[in-house]
């Protein structure tokens, strides 16, 4: 059994995860749901910008929180959704083709707060010039992103699940092939009626009792899920190299 | 005495989990973790050691009465129930470093309103020295636990955990009762599970030492600085001046003097703030001679503004280890986690969570000197997930 601490963006992707990364080292893992402080305002406790604090508030004492808290912290997970590359500007500041005269100099989550016109000034124009359109386009770049956070991922797994985790959902469910280029999958797919696959879906917000039947099907799916999400068997080899790495620590 | 490891089985979410207690145990857990059940096992544990198992001495020390099912862990994952709920401690005779363990597995009550003792063992030093079992002559009367009441002389040693757990209780104050206008429904020397009684016991508490006034081993000063309204504390008896005569009352009342008000504005616990009253009660409960040396409170923090809780824990936790007690609390509150010197070994955190099957898991959590040392507080490790014990919510 392992301890692994996961950093997401919401409740649902963490049941995600835990269930598969269980199914993954088929074991029963211990986790911890690691969540950055919220700022005087309340913002940025929970989604992509929460994942994105977390790794900004967290990166010169990462191996201190892992490692000096018993009981310790094996390994990471930091998930981040593909569509946050696809959908948010203040996501690529750090892009050489941004020419924001802020750029580097401050915290791009500071952006929201820089008056009422900060999105209409923004430099910024999506699609982004440095980064491809595409899910293998996302991923890099979020990754790059949190990279350029976290600076040293030997313990750590980057999962960027494209257009979100529920892509993985629908792969598990349809099988449907190019499903990590469908844009929002749980409103164009999922929650479009009021069952998916026999299960109720109430209104559109996501709810962990309903995601916790839909991880258990990605995990009796998973070699589909696999096939059909690059990000799902990215983040199987991953966690498969971090889990082999503890075991190499014990011995 | 020390007590080393304390095990339960099959007693409602603690299917099968353990943990090793210091003098002070700290556990947090999201609502529903698990907390309140570890206070009530020990509590079942207690009664099993010094007393019967019923309903009437379970209520005595402050445990919920459940119907006879509900008090066995019924999760979807157990394919075959245990008929039993299994229960082990383990302790150390620290005059003369023997140590001990207690097995006993209780099957909850059927026709009547008595949990039956369906084994029982006792180990010294890792050796068999004294059992029954369900088959054993000695069940007849298998209502009574027999470790309490076999004199054999070579039991006596161990037989004295019993004292040490015969005054467990779950204590959890209440407002009302401590104001004094309710009765206290579990009271016992000094104080009531709920608070009865507390002028009382503060009574005994107070005395004036070489010119100094002193509530038990503290100065009256130091608690007065908790209290921070308050320049004098006394007991006394009710007076009318003091009293409006439709309030119900005690026999004692406490009188306490706001230090901005003119001395002769005497109130009592029923004027005062919840707060101090909660700060006198916890302070009982440390240092009073008759108090229990093993006991639990649940909600530690109740009524008390976060510095207050953070400075509570921090005086609570010196007497008790000062006065060898071993006490069990629960606390939903960060600060209380700030005043824990967790590089103190007698002051263990355990966080609770649930796991997969929703079995309740307890984990001792242990901080390195290094990570204390660069200011980052307990409480902010605890709220940002990394403890543990929070719930599955962002």
């Amino acid at each position: 059994m392992k301890s692994i601490g996961i950093v997401c963006e919401g409740p649902t992707d963490y049941i995600l995860l835990q269930s598969v990364t269980d199914h993954v080292l088929e074991d029963n893992n211990n986790y911890k749901l690691l969540q950055p402080e919220p700022n005087l305002m309340g913002e940025y406790g929970n989604g992509w910008k929460g994942v994105w604090k977390w790794c900004a508030d967290n990166a010169l004492i990462k191996e201190q929180i892992m490692k000096e808290i018993e009981p310790r912290l094996d390994f990471l997970i930091v998930q981040m959704d593909g569509d946050v590359s696809r959908k948010e500007r203040i996501s690529h500041c750090w892009c050489d083709s941004n020419t924001c005269e802020f750029k580097r100099n401050r915290n791009p989550l500071d952006c929201d707060s820089m008056g009422t016109n900060a999105r209409q000034d923004c430099p910024l124009t999506l699609p982004c010039a440095d980064h491809e359109r595409s899910v293998e386009g996302y991923q890099k770049h979020l990754k790059l992103l949190i990279t350029g956070l976290l600076k040293d991922l030997e313990n750590t797994c980057v999962v960027i699940p494209c257009d979100s985790t529920d892509a993985w959902v629908v792969a598990a469910y349809d099988k449907m092939n190019h499903i990590e280029r469908i844009e929002n999958p749980w409103e164009t797919l999922i929650s479009k009626g009021k069952y998916y696959h026999g299960l109720r879906i109430h209104g559109k917000k996501k709810q962990t009792s309903t995601y916790r039947e839909m991880s258990a099907a990605v995990c009796n799916n998973w070699e589909e899920v696999k096939k059909l999400c690059t990000s799902a068997a990215c983040f199987e080899s991953d966690i498969i190299r971090l889990a082999a790495t503890h075991i190499g620590e014990l011995e | 005495m020390k007590l080393k490891t304390i095990s339960f089985g099959n007693f409602k979410s603690l299917y099968n989990t353990a943990f090793e207690p210091g003098r002070v145990n700290v556990f947090i857990g999201a609502n529903g973790s698990g907390k309140s059940t570890i206070l009530e096992a020990i509590g079942l544990l207690s009664a099993a050691l010094t007393d019967r198992v019923d309903a009437g001495s379970l209520q005595r020390k402050g445990i919920r009465l459940s119907t006879s099912d509900l008090y066995k862990s019924a999760f979807k994952s157990i394919k075959r129930k245990k008929s039993t709920v299994d229960l082990s401690l383990e302790w150390e005779d620290t005059e003369t470093g023997s140590c001990f363990r207690y097995d006993v597995h209780l099957t909850t009550p059927k026709e009547s309103e008595y949990w039956k003792y369906h084994s029982e063992a006792l180990y010294q030093n890792g050796e068999k020295k004294w059992g029954r079992s369900n088959a054993s002559v000695q069940s007849m009367n298998n209502y009574i636990g027999f470790f309490l009441i076999d004199d054999k002389p070579e039991l006596m040693e161990a037989r004295s955990i019993a004292s040490d757990f015969s005054k467990y209780g779950i204590f959890q104050p209440g407002t009302a009762v401590l104001r004094g206008i309710i009765p206290d429904t579990n009271q016992m020397a000094p104080v009531g599970l709920n608070g009865g009684r507390l002028a009382e016991a503060l009574q005994d508490l107070i005395e004036e030492r070489e010119e100094d006034l002193m509530l038990g081993a503290l100065y009256m000063e130091d608690v007065l600085e908790m209290i921070d309204w308050a320049s004098d504390i006394s007991i006394d008896a009710p007076k009318k001046k003091s009293i409006h005569p439709n309030v119900p009352t005690t026999r004692q009342v406490i009188e306490f003097s706001d230090r901005f008000m003119k001395n002769t504005s005497k109130f009592t616990g029923y004027d005062a703030s919840e707060g101090a009253l909660y700060v006198l009660f916890m302070l009982c409960l440390a240092m009073h001679p008759q108090s229990p040396s093993i006991f639990a409170v649940d909600s530690f923090d109740h009524a008390l503004n976060p510095r207050l809780a953070k400075k509570m824990i921090e005086v609570f936790c010196e007497q008790i280890i000062r006065n060898g007690k071993h006490v069990f609390l629960t606390t939903h509150n960060p600060l209380v986690l700030d005043g824990l010197n967790l590089a103190n070994d007698d002051i263990r955190l355990f966080a609770l969570d649930r796991d997969k099957d929703g079995f309740a898991q307890i984990q001792r959590i242990k901080v390195s000197q290094d990570l204390i040392d660069t200011g980052f507080p307990l409480s902010r490790l605890w709220i940002s997930g990394r403890l543990g014990g929070v719930p599955e919510l962002l």
